[in-house]
């Protein structure tokens, strides 16, 4: 876990700031307590270059849009946890019915992605790329986040190693993040 | 998201990462970063532009196969009227 060592400085931060933020977001002054926010800082530079040519690449697709499958999944947990709960990893099939999709993450405005899902998950996009021969394939799931995640711990310690064994078990060569 | 793809360049696999807020993606430094100006929301592209959202996933990938070092970034800049 490349970033796991830097977590016990930060760690003490993070409790000094959550004693604070924690009433400003029950008064709804999200802003207010963001503003002091200890960023997490990172040490080391780690980076993998693609040994294959991007057209043999297999795509692994990671969004924080917190979506989920009506009827098929229950929501996922749209509130900002403070504490050591792991946040939550969904598995969306990029064949997934559209229709279906539900978004659950209540911190940006859903108008676009209603219109057209592909505005921050762009799963028609990359099919179109795969059929074209500009990648090689996708990966069979989508991992869904969910954004408002202020505590970096259990996201180092459980969230990542989850993500990075789903997408080893699926001979993910790369992945795209998108953000919410 | 940069903590993920932090974590994923550590064991192999290649990451390139969308932001639309480089102020909070950032700080904690991931390895590929493609910085767009789009609406929170949109970070692939507006509804039904088939072209902007192909640009985004163009530059990600490109990225991918460009970058030769940690921390490489393609930022758009404001247009000039």
């Amino acid at each position: 876990m490349v970033d796991a060592p830097s977590l016990g400085e930060w760690q003490t931060k993070y409790e000094e700031w959550k004693g604070f933020a924690v009433p400003l977001f029950k008064e709804g002054k999200a802003k207010d307590a963001m503003a002091q926010y200890p960023w997490f800082t990172t040490q080391g530079e780690p980076f993998t270059k693609l040994n294959k040519p991007l057209s043999q690449a297999r795509v692994g697709l990671i969004t924080t849009g917190g979506y989920s499958i009506e009827g098929e999944q229950e929501a996922m947990r749209a509130y900002p946890t403070f504490g050591d709960e792991i946040p939550q990893v969904r598995r969306i099939p990029v064949d997934v019915d559209r229709s279906k999709l539900r978004i659950d993450h209540p911190g940006y405005d859903h108008k676009y992605a209603e219109e057209d899902v592909n505005s921050n998950l762009p799963l028609d996009r990359l099919a179109e790329l795969v059929e074209e021969g500009a990648i090689g394939s996708l990966c069979e799931n989508t991992i869904m986040l969910m954004g408002l995640q202020p505590n970096v711990t259990p996201i180092v310690e459980q969230t990542i190693p989850e993500i990075i064994s789903a997408f080893k078990a699926d001979e993910v060569d790369l992945a795209l993040l998108i953000p919410s | 998201m940069s903590l993920v793809a932090r974590g994923l360049e550590a064991e192999g696999i290649a990451t390139s990462l969308v932001s639309v807020m480089p102020g909070l993606s950032s700080p904690a430094r991931p390895p590929r970063q493609v910085i767009r100006r789009l609406n929170i929301g949109a970070t692939v592209g507006r509804p039904h532009d088939v072209f902007g959202q192909r640009e985004t996933l163009t530059k990600m990938l490109g990225l991918v196969e460009s970058g030769e070092c940690h921390g490489v970034v393609d930022k758009e800049e404001k247009k000039e009227n």
